[in-house]
């Protein structure tokens, strides 16, 4: 299954991804993003945006 | 705990909603400043650079701390090595925004205005009640912060507002969450990646810029020197989607190949709105502020200075419409009207003249920055332009026609 996966070692609390997300499916509170994964259609936008590559769409396990 | 009823909520301490917050709070008006964040302006999301030093005076004299370096000038590398220097004695700051941006909040709760951190608006409703009564509810989820910024939920309250300023920066949320289209659309935003790097790479009174064909032609590299801590923020901003997925590898590249050796010692970075300003951004009492409203210069990404004169503009609008018992969206026109006459003309200039020179190849890059180095050499007169008539009139013409 595809998912979208955010590394929180390289993430820069910029919430520029928030912006871009059509579906509002990002927000921060406080420092942290959140995704909401029933909003995401995985369409790669905020991973196009994000400065240091800390979004991707990535194949993880079911579980 | 919050009150239930404020007349004012404004949403995000940027430098947008402290300015808002700061002014209808001395005008009277019960005002509410919200941020999410713990610390605010804690991370910086910003290249911290002005030119419009005169707008973010707006109140007087910029407390001292703030301040970085004073700026006296640009210099432009172009394609092919045509150069442009922009001298503007005294006309530009860099500032520290970890301190500047907590000033302005402050001086927002010196003047009256309830400034609470950690403190999240989740959802703003529609207009409830007609005529005077009116208001829109607010749901704020209230945090406890740990220190270092994350926040954890504590609360959820509802106030109610008879007015809401949103001013909630990139993120613009709330504007989309009562149906404005404030989302950063790809070809109209910038992502950008900044690096302080130790020492002073370029003239250290100056902003330096990279430009063009022989660079990053959708985009831009800036140097802008911190004279107080010793740094240069050394950056780069990219049209999204950008052919080139890692920004911060292509500006990594850049730093190396143009500062060999350059010491890193901490990166920001972020998302810019460079469509020009928002075509509607206000409705019946509400209205968007800064970052969100788009109000960010389209062609140097600068926005720090239009939130402020927006934030201003709006207070000033929102006051006159309490006075006439109007909050209409009709009303609030007055706003959007008095931004576009300040900066939003000139935004949309500079909107067509970005898409131009990106558009444009790298011949006819050069003719361009040739005829804008002979106007900058004259020092700015108009009569330069005559020395260059054919290459003038070529662009005039090209520009007129171009479609933005
Ligand atoms: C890499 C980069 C370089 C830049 N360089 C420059 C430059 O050199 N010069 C310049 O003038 N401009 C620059 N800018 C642009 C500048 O940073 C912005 O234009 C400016 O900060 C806009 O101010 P604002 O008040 O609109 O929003 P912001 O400063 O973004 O403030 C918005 C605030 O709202 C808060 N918030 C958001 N949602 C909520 C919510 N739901 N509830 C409560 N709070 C909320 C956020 O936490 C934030 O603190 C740069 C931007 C970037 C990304
Ligand atoms: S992949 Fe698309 S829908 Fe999912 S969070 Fe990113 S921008 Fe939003
Ligand atoms: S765009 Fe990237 S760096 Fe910025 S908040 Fe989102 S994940 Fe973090």
């Amino acid at each position: 299954m595809k998912k979208l996966v955010h590394d929180k070692s390289k993430c820069l609390r910029c919430a520029g991804c928030v912006g871009v997300c059509p579906k509002m499916a990002l927000d921060m509170f406080g420092l942290d993003l959140q995704i909401d994964y029933e909003k995401c259609v995985r369409c790669g936008l905020c991973t196009n945006t994000c400065p240091v590559g800390a979004l991707k769409i990535a194949e993880v396990d079911n579980a | 705990m919050l009150d239930n009823k404020y007349d004012v909520v404004v949403i995000g301490a940027g430098p947008g909603g402290s300015v808002a917050a700061r002014n209808v709070a001395r005008a009277g008006y019960k005002t509410l400043l919200l941020e999410k964040r713990e610390r605010i302006g804690y991370p910086v999301r910003c290249g911290e650079a002005s030119t419009n030093l005169e707008d973010l005076q707006t109140y007087g004299p910029i407390s001292e701390d703030c301040i970085e370096t004073i700026i006296n000038g640009l210099y432009i590398y172009g394609p092919n090595g045509v150069n442009i220097e922009v001298p503007k004695p005294g006309t530009g700051i860099m500032l520290d925004r970890e301190k500047f941006d907590p000033w302005l909040a402050k001086l927002a709760a010196d003047d009256g205005a309830e400034v609470v951190t950690a403190a999240r608006a989740e959802y703003v409703g529609d207009v409830e009640t007609a005529g005077n009564d009116g208001y829109r509810k607010v749901r704020v989820v209230l945090g406890k912060g740990n220190g270092s910024g994350s926040v954890t939920a504590e609360s959820t309250q509802e106030i109610l507002a008879k007015m809401v300023i949103a001013a909630d920066g990139v993120e613009s949320r709330i504007g989309r969450m009562v149906g404005l289209d404030s989302i950063q659309k790809p070809g109209l935003t910038c992502t950008g990646i900044d690096f302080h790097v130790k020492g002073m790479l370029t003239r250290p009174d100056y902003l330096t810029f990279w430009q063009g064909h022989d660079f990053i032609n959708d985009g831009y590299i800036w140097s802008f020197p911190k004279q107080k801590s010793n740094m240069t923020k050394f950056g780069a901003g990219f049209l999204i989607p950008h052919k080139n997925e890692n920004i911060f590898d292509v500006t990594m590249e850049w730093l190396n190949k143009l500062f060999p050796g350059a010491e890193i010692d901490h990166v920001v970075g972020g998302v810019i709105p460079v469509s020009s300003t928002l075509k509607d951004y206000t409705l019946d009492r509400f209205a968007l502020v800064g970052d969100a409203a788009h109000h960010t210069n389209p062609l140097t990404g600068g926005g720090i200075a239009a939130a402020m004169r927006a934030g201003r503009f709006c207070a000033q609008t929102v006051v006159e419409g309490f006075k006439n018992d109007n909050l209409s969206k009709q009303f609030l026109k007055t706003y959007e009207k008095r931004c576009y006459d300040y900066f939003g003309k000139t935004h949309d200039f500079e909107y067509k003249f970005r898409k131009f020179l990106l558009e444009m190849n790298k011949e006819d890059q050069i003719g361009l920055y040739k005829v804008l180095q002979g106007f900058a050499l004259s020092g700015y007169k108009k009569s330069a332009f005559l020395k260059t008539p054919i290459q003038t009139a070529k662009y005039l013409y090209k520009f007129a026609k171009f479609k933005g």
